[in-house]
């Protein structure tokens, strides 16, 4: 358990968005070189957020799991009928993961998992053509799972885990006020703890092929009393007073995965996940503020996401006792339509692609890296209700490496 | 650990090696129409008269060098200004620019002196002739006229010594300088001060130019410029009724105010609905103008029905006049009308930004109530590249209005 208390105590870490909308599939190292696969798989611990159904079948004693990523990102935009281009300046995101399991007795297993599946990194320069939709945007959630598991059979297993979510979001918008060469700017904050569950089944067809369906809920990130700080020229500040407030809400969706597994023969194992993401429950982003005025209205946001599936392939191979590589792919359609793409999250379709491998120091201890490419496929389009449009382009490199002890 | 340091090493490889990400660039295309010497001819709005007064800052941030520097891209080869060689500013009535000020939590536009040094600057270079021919005050005839007066002889570059800072010589008139640098493309938005000097004297000062003489003048101006088969483009007359100056005061609503009509028995009369009360009361009806028979609000800063009606049949006659000459030597056509309006009644969100006509908070406007912002200059500016692209089958980029200069709170 001390174990679980330093990696507790390492959370002051902030976050970066690579997949589509605002989640970061990135939980774990196993899974993000297999293209993120793993809900028809038990590859360990990580199985708290993939499939808590996969620990009811926990051969293991005791597994415990952790690593981090780093997010190197960049996102490219050009404007519509126009020479003006910009490039992101974001900060370099570090999601990270820590799994813990252990078999309670033959039927439990109680595990805990704490996650950074969603969240959303992105600077782009102060002074750009959008800064009035969007300057930089930093939003976190971490997410503890305590997770109960049980053994139904030999063959179907059940989970379910409480995720406790701490949500902060932290934003910048210039207003277009100017005082000398100085522009306005609003910068809005918040944080909140908000609930939701995952559960799952996993069923062992055979020695050689695995199913899981694995469901995570909606988490409504419920934001009250968030600071609305305005930077505005003085003569204008009774209009935008100070020590303002917010109330806001931000969905994180819910996800239903649905995965395989089959071991083809002793050294090569295949996976494959379909997830379709609730993104609909994003329909728009409302600030309230406590205090308006005649020129600071309550700041309303279409977002209309749609629901999205992402396919996802992964292969495992086990060359010697020590040495396991494995790669995956996989294909992540955007939430956003055409006339709803903002600058804040910039989405389109996107290519993963994955290697990765797990070197065992011991019998108990293995070293876990991964490296994820992400291509986004370019997109012009653009947000309508503030009517600024173009193209974009996106990648981002995601390397990491972590640990995974079990006995 | 061997394998680590080797997969370490791949990683930073392949970190290191991060390939540039794609942008999509614009493609500029000229469609062979020869763009290397642009002229603007014009008034206070092709000049970059601005916050009531013209100075360095308004003039590379006016319309017409906005659109120079678009131009660029398709073959332009600069575009010579006529600037003002300090940083202070002259306005027509010798005050400096407007600047918004706090008096009483409210925000007013507050002039400084002007400097009248900037009308003695000669920055005529014949070797490097002035392609902004924008002369604030000019009128459809401004641009034909060479002496203005006969006893005692003036010329139009004494008479107006926004001219008279860049003319070729004394005896020029704006049109021959355009015509003397032989433009290759050329912009043409001449008429607003037809109808605006008389409307800002409140109808008590100056004239409209009746109609045909405005399609006369403009015949000429046209055949002039374009017969040998130059390109441009040019842009109608907005209605009056779209700038804050004269629609600001009464935006909220009806005021049954008293006014000065020497029209009917006892001189005064209370305003009638649909009459124009102009900008510059706004002190007057502080001071409690208006309200009594004791202190009308005095005729000049008002327009009656029968003065509008003049403007707005004037306008629409210009409007057709600018159409039919652009129909006949195949010009670009913005409607500018069209575009001041829209900015009236809708707005314009642009980039996360909107922008409307309202005095001061509106974008659009500067704190004259009458010329553009730079950003209101991009938006027009784009309104011609829209029309040039149009009519001429090229590809020009638009410029990116936020980038241009605004209203200053303090």
């Amino acid at each position: 358990m001390q174990k679980i208390i330093i990696v507790v105590a390492f959370l002051a870490l902030c976050l970066n968005s690579k997949a589509e909308g605002y989640q970061v599939n990135a939980q774990s190292h196993k899974n993000i070189a297999m293209g993120h696969t793993g809900t028809g798989l038990s590859l360990g611990a990580s199985s708290v957020h993939f499939n808590p159904g996969a620990l009811g079948l926990m051969e293991k004693k005791y597994d415990f799991s952790l690593g981090g990523i780093l997010v190197l990102s960049d996102v490219a935009f050009s404007k519509q009928n126009s020479t003006y281009q910009a490039n992101t300046e974001s900060p370099t995101g570090t999601p990270f993961y820590f799994y813990g399991a252990a078999k309670l007795n033959d039927k439990f297993v109680a595990s805990l998992g704490v996650t950074t599946p969603y969240g959303n990194s992105l600077a782009w320069n102060k002074e750009w053509d959008g800064r009035y939709l969007i300057q930089d945007i930093s939003l976190k959630a971490i997410v503890a799972q305590p997770t109960l598991s049980y053994k139904i059979s030999d063959k179907l297993g059940f989970g379910i885990g409480a995720m406790i979510v701490y949500g902060a979001v932290d934003l910048n918008r210039a207003l277009p006020v100017q005082n000398g060469n100085e522009e306005g700017s609003v910068n809005l904050s918040g944080s909140t703890v908000s609930l939701g569950f995952n559960t799952g089944l996993y069923y062992k067809v055979s020695d050689a092929f695995s199913l899981g369906l694995n469901y995570r809920s909606k988490v409504a990130m419920k934001m009250e009393d968030g600071d609305a700080d305005f930077n505005v020229p003085a003569s204008l500040s009774a209009s935008f007073p100070a020590g303002n407030k917010f109330d806001a809400e931000l969905p994180l969706p819910a996800n239903l995965t649905l995965g395989a597994g089959f071991k083809v023969n002793d050294k090569l194992t295949l996976a494959c996940d379909l997830q379709y993401v609730f993104w609909n429950a994003y329909d728009e982003l409302v600030f309230d503020f406590e205090m308006n005025t005649p020129q600071l209205a309550d700041s309303r946001n279409p977002r209309e996401y749609e629901n999205t599936l992402i396919y996802r392939l992964g292969a495992q191979y086990t060359f010697t006792d020590k040495l396991t590589v494995r790669a995956g792919v996989y294909y992540d359609e955007t939430p956003i339509s055409d006339n709803y793409l903002n600058p804040e999250t910039p989405g389109m379709n996107k290519v993963g692609l994955s290697i990765g491998g797990s070197f065992n120091i011991n019998d108990k201890l293995s070293v876990d890296a991964s490296l994820l490419y992400i291509y986004g496929i370019e997109r012009e389009a653009g947000y309508e209700p503030a009517n600024f449009y173009g193209t974009y382009n996106s990648q981002a490199f995601l390397p990491g490496i972590g640990f995974s002890y079990s006995f | 650990m061997q394998k680590i340091k080797y997969l370490a090493l791949v990683l930073s490889i392949v970190l290191f090696t991060q390939c540039e990400l794609d942008h999509d660039d614009f493609q500029a295309s000229s469609a062979d129409v020869d763009f290397s010497h642009f002229v603007a001819l014009g008034d206070s709005y092709t000049a970059g008269y601005t916050d009531g007064a013209l100075g360095r800052s308004g003039q590379e941030n006016g319309f017409s060098y906005i659109l120079a520097k678009q131009l660029e891209y398709v073959g332009s080869e600069g575009y010579v200004q006529p600037l003002v060689q300090s940083s202070s500013s002259i306005g027509s009535a010798g005050n400096s620019y407007y600047q918004l000020k706090a008096a009483n939590s409210s925000l007013s536009p507050v002039p400084g002196i002007g400097d009248q040094a900037i009308f003695a600057e000669r920055v005529y270079d014949a070797s490097n002739p002035v392609q902004n021919l924008g002369v604030p005050g000019a009128k459809s005839f401004h641009l034909l006229a060479t002496a203005v007066s006969a006893e005692p002889l003036m010329y139009y570059s004494q008479a107006n010594p926004f001219f008279g800072r860049f003319a070729s010589s004394t005896e020029t008139s704006i049109i021959a300088d355009a015509v003397a640098q032989n433009p290759t493309f050329i912009s043409l938005w001449i008429g607003n001060n037809d109808v605006l000097t008389y409307a800002l004297a409140g109808g008590e000062a100056d004239a409209v130019t009746p109609a045909e003489q405005y399609a006369q003048y403009l015949s000429v101006i046209a055949s002039t410029l374009f017969a040998n088969g130059t390109k441009g483009v040019i842009a109608t007359i907005p209605d009056i009724e779209t700038i804050p100056y004269i629609n600001y005061i009464l935006s909220n609503g009806f005021l049954p105010l008293v006014i000065e009509d020497d029209q009917v028995p006892g001189g005064i009369r209370q305003l009638v609905e649909g009459e124009k009360v102009l900008l510059p009361a706004s002190t007057l009806l502080q001071a409690g103008y208006g309200q009594s028979a004791e202190m009308p609000l005095p005729a000049e800063y008002v327009l009656d029905l029968e003065e509008i009606q003049n403007i707005k049949t004037a306008t629409i006659a210009y409007n057709q006049t600018i159409a039919t000459i652009a129909s006949q030597y195949n010009l670009a056509l913005v409607d500018l009308n069209a575009v001041m309006n829209k900015a009236h009644t809708q707005g314009y969100i642009i980039d996360g930004n909107v922008y409307n006509s309202t005095f001061v908070s509106g974008g659009v406007f500067s704190l004259d109530g009458i010329h553009a912002t730079g950003r209101g200059s991009a938006i027009i500016a784009n309104e011609f590249i829209k029309a040039i692209n149009h009519t001429y089958n090229c590809s020009i980029p638009y410029a990116t209005v936020n980038e241009y200069s605004a209203v200053v709170y303090p």
